[in-house]
C-alpha cells in the first residue's frame, strides 16, 4: 500500500478536486438548454408544437418529421446545445422538423389518458404539422415512451404516417432483462394512481436512478472531479443534470394505462389493445421502419427495442444499434453525430 | 369535539406527500459524503503507517470495509428508491398518534356515540402505518441480503490492492461491487415482492391519511383534493363533448357547404340548358 505522506497527497488533491467542481458548478448561475430558434405552431393547455427554423436550403424529404417525446423527461434533450443537438443535425441535413412538448402536467390533466394522448393530442399535432408544411403524410421519430405511443398512432393513423422512425422504444416489455418490469409487477397501480393522482416526476426519476443506484447516483460525481476544472464541460455537465432532475409528473390516467397496458399486459406484442374503443393491431403499421437502439440501454433493454422486427406488418424494416446507453444515445459524440444523417438518408431514400 | 387547529398541519399537504417520496441526495451531500469517506480512509491508513504485516493489511481492509459499508450514501440509499425512512404522518399527525397509540394498546376504552366513526378511520390508520412498518422492515431484510453480498464482493475485490492503489480506485471497486450486486439482487423475486408490497402499503396509508386530512378540510371550510378531482373529470368531460360537438359541426358545415355547391352547379346548369337549346334552334333554322 502507498505510504501515508503519497495517500496524504491524494486525498489532499481528491479534496481539493471536490472544492473545485462544487465551486465551478455553484458559479455556473442559470443552466441554459435549447439550442435552435423555433417557432411556436400550437398550444393546447400545457402542450406545445413547434417548428424548428430551417438551417439549409436543401430539402431531404418533402414530408416534415415530426418528434413524439415521451413524458417523463422533458424534450430539450433533442436540442441540448449547439455542439449535441439531434435537431440541428437534421436541419442540417435538409429535414424539416417538428417537435412536441408537451409541458408539465398539473393537477388538472389528472385525467388525461392514453386515448386523448394518441387519439386527440398527437392526431390534434399531426394535423396542425401537415396544415402548415402542405404535405399529405408526415413522418414521425417516436423516443422512448413517445416511440410507443407513435406506434399506436400509426397503427390507427396509417394513412397520415408516411415513415416511422422509433429510437430507444420500449415494445416488448416482458424482457427476462427488464428490471423496471419487474419492479412494476407487484405494484397496485389503480390504487397508486387513486391514491396520488398525478405521479411525481420526481418519484419516478428515484426509481429510473435506482437501476443503477451507485454508477448514477456515486460515480457520476465521481468522475465530475475529473472536469471540475474545464468551465465548458462543468457547464455541459450541469446541463445534463438538469435535464435529469428536470422530470415532469405524470398525469395519473395515463401512467395507470401505460402501466397496466405495456408494463403488466405487454399489449403490443399480445395483442388486444384498444385505444378509445379502437383495436390498435401492430400489423396495421405497414410504412418503412426504422428501429434505433442503444446495446447498454438500462431503462428499455435492447431486446425489448428489437422486438418491433417481427411485430408490423411493415416490409420495410431496418435497424440501427449503437454501442451506448439511454442517455448517450443523444449526446454521446459518435451516436450524435452518425444519427442524423442515417436518418435522413434513410427518410431520403424513402421520399 | 376534535379541534382540527390543534394539529401541526403543514400548509400543502400535496407537497408533503411528493416529499416524503425522497429524491436522491443532492451534490453537495454526495461530495460532503465522500469527502467524510476520504478523511475515514486516511484516518485508516494514519493508524496502520509503519505496520505492514498481514494481520495489519487484513484489518486495514476490514476498516475500509466498514467505512463503506456504513457510510450515509450506503444508510440513506433506501430513501432513494422513493421510500420514506421516515413517516410524514407520524409528524403530521402527532398528537393523535398517541391519542392512538394508547388506544391500541388497550389503555383507552373505544369511542361510543358521535366520536365513533372518527375514531375507527384513526385506528384503521393506525393499523395501516403498521403495516406499512412491517413491509418497511421485511423490505429491509432482504435490502441486508444485498448490503452483505456487496461488502463480501467489494473484500475480494481489494485483495489485489497495493502500493499504487488510491483512494479514488477503492471508490470505483466499492460503486462496481455494490452495482452489480444490486442488479442481481434486485431482479429477484423475494426483492420484487418485497418492494411491491412497501410500495402499497405506503399507498394504503397515504389513501387513509387523505381521508382524514379531507375531514379536516371540510370541517375546517376549505375545498378537498376528491372535490378538486371531480371538477378537473367534469371539465375534462366537458372538454371531450366541446371536441365531439366541434367536429360535428365542422362535418355539417361541409355537408351544408356540399349541398349548397351542387344546388349552385344545378342552378348554372339550368340557367345555361335555355341559351343552349336557343343557340342549337338557331342553328338548326
Amino acid at each position: 500500500m502507498q505510504n501515508f505522506e503519497k495517500l496524504l497527497e491524494e486525498s489532499v488533491k481528491f479534496q481539493t478536486q471536490l472544492a473545485q467542481g462544487a465551486r465551478a458548478a455553484a458559479d455556473l448561475g442559470e443552466i441554459r438548454v435549447g439550442a435552435t430558434p423555433k417557432d411556436l405552431i400550437d398550444q393546447i393547455d400545457g402542450l406545445r408544437l413547434y417548428r424548428y427554423q430551417p438551417l439549409s436550403d436543401t430539402v431531404a424529404t418533402s414530408n416534415p418529421l415530426l418528434i413524439v417525446y415521451a413524458l417523463v423527461n422533458r424534450p430539450y434533450i433533442v436540442d441540448l446545445y449547439q455542439q449535441r443537438s439531434l435537431v440541428q443535425g437534421l436541419l442540417a441535413q435538409g429535414v424539416d422538423v417538428y417537435l412536441i412538448d408537451w409541458g408539465y402536467p398539473g393537477p388538472g390533466d389528472r385525467h388525461l389518458d392514453l386515448e386523448q394522448y394518441v387519439s386527440v393530442l398527437i392526431d390534434r399535432c399531426v394535423n396542425q404539422t401537415l396544415q402548415r408544411s402542405g404535405a399529405t403524410q408526415v413522418n414521425i421519430l417516436g423516443i422512448c415512451q413517445g416511440g410507443t405511443m407513435s406506434l399506436c398512432y400509426s397503427a390507427l393513423q396509417p394513412s397520415k404516417v408516411g415513415n416511422l422512425i422509433t429510437m430507444v422504444t420500449p415494445v416488448d416489455f416482458h424482457t427476462s432483462d427488464n428490471m423496471l418490469t419487474h419492479w412494476f409487477r407487484e405494484i397496485d397501480v389503480d390504487l397508486l394512481v387513486d391514491t396520488m393522482g398525478n405521479v411525481p416526476g420526481a418519484l419516478l426519476n428515484g426509481i429510473f436512478l435506482s437501476l443503477k443506484p451507485f454508477k448514477l447516483g456515486v460515480e457520476k460525481y465521481l468522475d465530475f472531479v475529473k472536469i471540475s476544472d474545464k468551465p465548458e464541460k462543468v457547464e455541459n455537465f450541469m446541463r445534463m443534470e438538469k435535464w435529469i432532475f428536470d422530470s415532469p409528473d405524470q398525469a395519473g390516467e395515463m401512467f395507470r394505462d401505460f402501466l397496466k397496458r405495456f408494463f403488466h399486459e405487454n399489449r403490443l406484442v399480445t395483442g388486444g389493445l384498444s385505444i378509445g374503443g379502437k383495436s390498435v393491431d401492430m400489423k396495421s403499421v405497414t410504412q418503412p421502419l426504422l428501429n434505433i437502439f442503444a446495446k447498454q440501454d438500462h431503462l428499455v433493454p435492447p431486446a425489448s427495442s428489437r422486438a418491433l422486427k417481427y411485430l408490423t406488418g411493415s416490409n420495410d424494416y431496418s435497424e440501427l444499434v449503437y454501442d451506448t446507453g439511454h442517455i448517450g444515445i443523444y449526446v454521446s459524440g459518435k451516436a450524435g453525430r452518425d444519427i442524423p444523417l442515417r436518418i435522413s438518408n434513410w427518410l431520403r431514400e424513402r421520399s | 369535539m376534535f379541534n382540527p387547529w390543534a394539529t401541526q398541519a403543514p400548509t400543502d399537504i400535496f407537497s408533503m406527500w411528493s416529499q416524503a417520496w425522497s429524491t436522491p441526495p443532492p451534490v453537495s451531500t454526495v461530495y460532503a459524503q465522500l469527502h467524510e469517506l476520504g478523511d475515514a480512509f486516511l484516518a485508516v491508513f494514519k493508524a496502520g503507517q509503519n505496520q505492514s504485516d498481514q494481520a495489519t493489511r487484513q484489518q486495514q481492509i476490514e476498516q475500509i470495509v466498514r467505512q463503506f459499508t456504513i457510510n450515509p450514501i450506503m444508510s440513506t440509499f433506501p430513501t432513494t428508491m422513493g421510500f420514506a425512512s421516515h413517516n410524514p404522518w407520524q409528524q403530521l399527525f402527532g398528537q393523535n398518534k398517541t391519542l392512538m397509540d394508547s388506544r391500541l394498546t388497550g389503555n383507552q376504552p373505544p369511542a361510543l356515540g358521535i366520536g365513533r366513526e372518527y375514531q375507527e378511520d384513526w385506528t384503521e390508520f393506525l393499523r395501516l402505518q403498521q403495516e406499512y412498518e412491517s413491509a418497511l422492515r421485511k423490505f429491509m431484510t432482504v435490502f441486508e441480503k444485498f448490503t452483505l453480498a456487496a461488502s463480501e464482493r467489494f473484500i475480494e475485490s481489494l485483495s489485489d490492492i497495493d502500493e499504487n492503489t488510491g483512494f479514488e480506485d477503492v471508490c470505483r471497486r466499492w460503486i462496481d461491487c455494490c452495482d452489480s450486486e444490486f442488479q442481481e439482487i434486485a431482479s429477484t423475486q423475494d426483492y420484487c415482492v418485497a418492494y411491491g408490497t412497501l410500495i402499497n402499503a405506503y399507498m394504503r396509508l397515504l389513501r387513509q391519511g387523505t381521508k382524514i386530512q379531507e375531514q379536516l378540510a371540510t370541517m375546517m371550510g376549505q375545498p378537498t383534493r376528491t372535490e378538486l378531482d371531480n371538477l378537473h373529470l367534469k371539465n375534462k368531460q366537458a372538454s371531450a363533448q366541446i371536441e365531439n360537438l366541434n367536429l360535428k359541426i365542422q362535418d355539417l358545415e361541409k355537408r351544408v357547404e356540399s349541398t349548397q355547391s351542387s344546388q349552385r352547379k344545378q342552378s348554372t346548369r339550368k340557367s345555361t340548358a335555355p341559351k343552349n337549346s336557343a343557340a342549337q334552334r338557331k342553328k338548326r333554322k
